[in-house]
């Protein structure tokens, strides 16, 4: 072995040793800032002519690049970051083209081109080293057979330098599935949700039940969606678990407006009016969405809730007999609101005269009760008849002097004066009621059916 | 005479000088003009004065502030310092398109007296022509879509928004373009003689002689310029980046990356007569993506910083690429039986096997940055989806070439020219490349020990270490037989650009790969520690100058000096404009830009992002010595022996 | 060899270079400036990302909590000058809407600090939650390029119409009437 050799081959080991070790030796861990830094160079800013996230001093760009700072803290992966972005910013904002569809030719091509440049210089070295024979015109056999061979060698560069640009084209522009916003993501009980929605828009219910039984799994104590399995249980015909559904909802969250509707309704079905008047009450305290009240309306829950509050003010003087042969009203175990609900419920159907009966029959027993009176007061006021509803004031004034915070009087009294064309007067009782703590629901409903704001303001 | 008269008579004046070139030189190719040579001439002196009046004319009105002459009502402004004021001229389209027709004129100047001496030679003739050409159509530009002499009223007291604030707060943007454009046009000499040897069917050695240095120095320029764009780009930016594939830096380094494969494959054909029909298409792809570059550039179709404002000039741009393309293949095309290679490459292991490697690597290099400059517009045309193309696929698809082309660098120098036997020099390889091989170990154990880790960089150091090694001994061994005259020559030169390539090579490959970045929020007087050094937010204070306010951070590095990394407000700028300032030594740099002084009551704070990057130094070293010795090369090698000129036009027309 | 057929040789590189230089020159030519190329917004038509935060008031804030209305999701700064004049029009949507409750309206901070945000409230009026932590991640998760910008997000909780710069009233309500107008 010569010096040189042995020079040669000591060369070749220390550099090889050192790379070797160099390469495999991991040095330093990569800090997080590191990480952001290089991420943000692959991602083009979005309003930057040609500019990187990195690079760019816009603050768009310095907004992104802590955002991606907080998702490397978070520990998300490469991948994730990046749906992220693409998610939001279009695929233009990620400066890796993707490895599939018609952008992984911008990573095959310069393979392919690279294979036929190297097949070309290899075929001029090969045709080269061939003697160079001086006959102006091989044989025709030669000919084609060089044509053959020169096919085969193209086809062959083509279809291994095609592999191998597959393979860059994989392993460079590797992204999560295109297509999908989430990717690679564990989807999330808002997107399941969403999804639900959209299959109950369509009409699918069975499709909308198992998207949100899926996100249900995942939260079991998700209000939304144990609100909407409970409602769309009901649909099927099976109150008792939309019943569970519903209430679990509740317990969850007892200010989902939703819910409590849904249960107002599930009530109704059941047959209890009461449940389902309670439930509404609650709804209503609750700032409902517009959509919330559409559907109450489409599915008239309050008349519905109204008529079986009515059925069962009937039933409680139902066994009183004829007017002329009750017990007085004390010794009956009604209370006046049961009574003055009976009334109105007689009202509705049209026997005024009975209503009337049976709140003065009331107040036979308790001369100066103030609900009462303004009950009264109300019947007559709504006869139409012009002498009844003066009488009704008469009976409402009784009332306010007896309570002059009673706010059913006071509404009351205030639609009365509209009606006789006294603006002012039912503006004073107006204020009155709008002075009060407290301004019950019905009575707030009341006004807003009646248009009685509008009319005396105007 | 006001500037816009004077300004748009001497641009008309060029251009009919142009046109009338054109035709003397017709008239001479045609038979019908003896002495066209002292004619075109003349007209190539009057067209350059034309130029030379219309740049001193704009530089006038520049520096004296004349607002009713449009392009500096748009461009200039009364706080702009001196060397920017003069230095607008190109920072914005019409000024930069009258700086290269000026360039396109000193280069025809140039051409027509050192060639006087050929008297009616057809071939110089077409090489005139195509020469007035190219002058006729920027002068034309500067005519129709891109008149930098319009003239509009402004009220008193008027002042302009001044050239765009990145222009005009460092001082290398006045030199980056000038002499990225002596690079670009240089090109254009070159690619004449290349049309004129087809035209004249003279397909020997001829032109290449008489082009060399004319290919030598646009290139030398055209590298110093892309440098100076780079460190432009790092001062400036702030981000501790100086290269980003963007598509207008992609333009500059396509020509950048042909003209260096036929720098190469030029001696191919010197030596051994072969490869004419490539090095034809290598000087013809040279200019025409100059042409395609400034298309990118002031067409606005790829998004890019430095893009000028969109203007009408895209489409003539774009009419005149495809001109020369259809002309240089039609010529190609034709002249296709004169094109016979007479020689042959008889061994692979050869200088002439190597230069066809070298080639087929520069190719697909320039394949690889076409393609992922023009792929968005491609995937756009046929899939109407945009899409981007950027660093993740330029630096995984030019990696590989770069290695290879280190490992050439170190084995194509000791390799002799390819002998009848086509024996592989085995031996001789063993003998030449021991030392390199050496150099290439201790480079590894040096970077090991240093701390460096990673098999991407530390292959670049090993491959760098070799080719370092490489050059250095062919210098050495020149320098010992031939003392001074050892560094100059083509080929000891290219040895010495050679190093300046590997030093370049491997401060590229350090810093990209052990960048470190980070954000800071200090308030004043908080010190923090980063990357091995620590740095002190002392204060921060507003600085007014006459054309813009500086709030500027001051901030000690290491216990030492304090620097002053700022937010600048220009007037009429939108926004705001940071000021990094970097504190560089051989071994690293430490960049701090000021991304934000957040408002809060009571408090001095600052948002600082501090890089240190090691061997960013060695990155304008290595340009500068690869200027230093594109200068060596182009000294004759031996005493007397000049360029034979004579010879070449005395060969014998095919 | 004969000449010809190296002519046919030469004929044979230089025809697929043209073509290739032919369709590089067609596809330049027939692109739109990069400056107006605009790509719409990917978040349109899909469930509205998450807006969860906390507010100025430093009450918690969730956009699913208003499913079921209208939402314009508006993303600003106090110092930008078209959100300082588009707020009037906010101001007035909001009047408009507060009564019956159909729509509302959440701000976004981007990129600026509580106190500027409260001082703007503060001069010019408007009275809805302003997310301010958690306004990063719902401005890169709506691909916020710059302010102001607002997102409508539909009572089904799809974003479905975006507005880069400046929003009126009246151009909200249009949108609105339009999308909720039985097709």
């Amino acid at each position: 072995m010569s010096w040189r050799t042995a020079s040669w081959i000591a060369a070749v080991v220390i550099a090889a040793g050192a790379f070797v070790y160099g390469a495999l030796d991991e040095g330093p861990p990569r800090t997080n800032a590191d990480r952001v830094r290089a991420l943000a160079e692959d991602f083009a800013c979005p309003v930057c002519a040609g500019q990187s996230v990195a690079e760019s001093d816009v603050p768009v760009a310095r907004e992104i690049r802590r955002q991606v700072a907080v998702w490397v803290d978070e520990g998300r992966s490469d991948a994730y970051i990046r749906d992220q972005l693409v998610a939001a910013y279009d695929v233009d904002i990620d400066y890796n083209p993707s490895g599939s569809g018609i952008t992984s030719l911008v990573w095959i091509l310069p393979v392919l081109a690279g294979g036929g440049i190297a097949a070309v210089v290899v075929g001029m070295l090969r045709s080269d080293r061939r003697p160079a024979h001086d006959t102006p015109q091989p044989p025709t056999a030669v000919r084609r057979r060089r044509w053959r061979n020169a096919a085969v060698w193209t086809v062959a560069v083509v279809v291994v330098a095609g592999a191998a640009g597959l393979l860059v084209a994989r392993s460079s522009g590797s992204r999560s599935t295109e297509g999908s916003i989430t990717g690679e993501i564990r989807v999330t009980t808002r997107e399941l949700i969403f999804e639900a929605q959209r299959r109950l828009g369509e009409g699918d219910m069975e499709g909308a039940i198992a998207a949100y039984d899926e996100a249900l799994e995942l939260q079991p104590s998700n209000a939304e969606a144990l609100t909407y399995r409970g409602w769309l249980t009901s649909r099927r015909g099976d109150l008792d678990t939309a019943v569970e559904y519903l209430d679990d909802a509740i317990a969850v969250d007892p200010a989902y407006p939703d819910a409590r509707l849904f249960r107002a309704i599930v009530a109704l079905d059941q047959g209890d009016g009461s449940g389902a008047a309670s439930e509404l009450a609650v709804f209503d305290s609750l700032d409902p969405p517009p959509y919330a009240e559409e559907l109450l309306a489409q599915l008239q829950v309050r008349e519905r809730v109204a008529a079986a509050r009515d059925e069962t003010a009937l039933q409680a003087v139902s066994g009183l007999g004829p007017a002329e042969d009750r017990p007085a009203f004390a010794e009956t175990a009604l209370t006046v609101a049961e009574a003055l609900a009976a009334a109105e419920a007689l009202a509705t159907r049209g026997e005024l005269l009975e209503a009337v009966q049976l709140v003065d029959w009331v107040l036979a027993s308790q001369p100066g009760e103030p609900e009462a009176l303004a009950g009264r007061g109300w019947l007559l006021v709504r006869s139409g008849d012009a002498q009844l509803a003066e009488l009704g004031v008469g009976y409402l004034d009784e009332a306010l002097a007896a309570d002059p915070a009673n706010a059913g009087a006071l509404v009351y009294r205030a639609l009365a004066r509209w009606q006789q064309g006294d603006a002012a007067a039912a503006r004073a009782d107006l204020d009155a009621f709008d002075a009060l703590q407290h301004q019950p629901p019905d009575l707030v409903r009341l006004i807003e059916a009646q248009g009685l704001r509008a009319a005396i303001s105007g | 005479m006001s500037n816009v008269a004077l300004g748009s008579a001497a641009v008309a004046a060029g251009l009919g000088a142009a046109l009338m070139g054109l035709v003397v030189t017709g008239l001479g190719l045609t038979g019908h003009l003896r002495s066209w040579g002292r004619y075109a001439r003349q007209l190539t002196f009057g067209m350059a004065a034309a130029a030379v009046v219309a740049v001193v004319v704009m530089e006038r009105a520049l520096i004296t502030r004349d607002f009713t002459v449009k392009f500096v009502a748009d461009n200039g402004s009364s706080t702009t310092p001196p060397v920017f004021n003069v230095a607008t001229l190109w920072s914005a389209l019409e000024g930069s398109i009258l700086l290269w027709a000026l360039v396109l004129c000193g280069y025809a100047v140039a051409v027509a007296l050192k060639f006087r001496a050929r008297g009616d030679d057809p071939m110089l003739a077409w090489a005139t022509l195509v020469m007035f050409a190219v002058s006729a159509f920027f002068f034309a530009l500067m005519v129709g879509p891109a008149d930098p002499f319009i003239s509009v009223d402004v009220p008193a007291g008027y002042d302009g928004p001044g050239p765009n604030p990145l222009l005009q707060n460092h001082i290398l943007m006045a030199f980056h373009p000038p002499i990225l454009y002596l690079g670009y046009v240089g090109f254009t000499v070159p690619f004449a003689f290349a049309v004129a040897a087809l035209a004249t069917g003279r397909l020997g050695e001829g032109w290449l002689a008489a082009t060399r240095r004319w290919t030598v120095a646009a290139w030398g320029f055209l590298t110093f310029g892309i440098v100076l764009g780079a460190w432009w780009s790092y001062e400036t930016l702030g981000w501790g980046g100086y290269w980003a594939w963007d598509p207008v830096e992609n333009a500059s380094f396509l020509p950048w990356l042909t003209g260096t494969a036929y720098l190469h494959s030029v001696m191919v054909q010197e030596r051994r007569g072969m490869l004419r029909v490539w090095n034809l298409s290598l000087v013809i792809a040279t200019f025409s993506l100059t042409i395609l570059g400034t298309f990118l550039t002031r067409s606005g179709v790829l998004a890019s910083v430095h893009s000028f404002t969109e203007s009408g000039i895209g489409p003539a741009i774009l009419v005149f690429f495809a001109v020369i393309v259809a002309v240089s293949l039609a010529l190609i095309a034709w002249r296709g039986d004169q094109l016979r290679t007479p020689g042959r490459i008889a061994a692979p292991m050869s200088r002439e096997g190597a230069f066809l490697a070298n080639n087929a690597l520069f190719a697909a290099f320039a394949f690889v940055v076409l393609l992922g400059t023009v792929f968005p517009l491609l995937v756009e045309a046929f899939d109407g989806r945009t899409i981007s193309v950027g660093n993740p696929y330029f630096d995984r698809m030019t990696r590989p070439v770069g290695f290879a082309l280190l490992l050439l660098m170190a084995v194509a120098p000791m390799l002799p020219w390819g002998s009848e036997s086509g024996r592989p020099p085995t031996g001789l390889l063993a003998r030449r490349l021991v030392v390199p091989m050496w150099i290439a170990a201790g480079a590894l154990v040096f970077s090991v020990v240093a701390g460096a880790r990673g098999w991407a960089p530390l292959l670049a150091f090993g491959l760098g270490g070799f080719a370092g090694g490489a050059a250095l001994r062919q210098i050495l061994l020149a320098v010992r037989r031939h003392r001074w005259r050892g560094l100059v020559g083509r080929t000891n030169g290219g040895m010495i650009v050679h190093l300046g390539v590997v030093l370049v090579a491997v401060a590229f490959a350090a810093s990209q790969s052990y960048v470190r970045q980070a954000e800071f929020d200090l308030e004043a007087g908080q010190p923090a520690a980063f990357a091995g050094h620590e740095i002190v937010y002392v204060g921060s204070a507003v600085v007014a100058h006459e054309n813009r306010t500086e709030r500027v951070a001051f901030v000690r590095v290491d216990d030492a000096k304090t620097y002053g990394p700022a937010i600048a407000t220009y007037p009429f700028a939108s926004q705001t404009i940071g000021i990094p300032s970097v504190r560089s030594t051989l071994r690293d740099d430490v960049a701090l830009s000021v991304l934000q002084f957040p408002e809060e009551a009571g408090a001095d704070r600052v948002i600082l992002r501090v890089t240190v990057q090691p061997l960013v130094v060695w990155l304008w070293l290595g340009g500068i010595v690869m200027a230093l010795g594109t200068a060596l090369s182009l000294l004759p090698s031996r005493p007397g022996r000049r360029q034979p000129v004579e010879a070449a036009a005395s060969e014998a027309p095919a | 060899m004969n000449s010809g057929g190296r002519r046919r040789r030469s004929l044979w590189i230089a025809l697929p270079v043209a073509a290739a230089a032919a369709l590089l020159v067609v596809v330049l030519a027939t692109r739109d400036s990069a400056f107006e190329r605009k790509a719409s917004s990917p978040i349109l038509g899909g469930l509205a990302p998450a807006v969860v935060g906390t507010t100025v008031a430093g009450e918690p804030f969730d956009l699913d909590d208003w499913r079921g209305r209208w939402v314009v999701v508006n993303f600003f700064q106090s110092t930008c000058v078209p959100c300082i004049m588009e707020h009037p029009e906010l101001v007035d949507f909001d009047e408009r809407h507060s009564a019956a409750g159909d729509a509302r309206i959440v701000s976004v901070v981007f990129d600026d600090s509580v106190e500027n945000v409260r001082e703007f409230f503060a001069a010019h009026g408007g009275d809805w939650p302003v997310v301010a932590t958690g306004a990063r991640q719902a401005a890169v998760a709506y691909g916020v390029t710059g302010v102001p910008e607002s997102y409508l997000v539909a009572p089904s909780g799809v974003v479905v119409w975006k507005q880069l710069g400046g929003v009126t009233a009246d151009g909200i309500d249009d949108v609105i009437d339009q999308l909720s107008a039985p097709s």
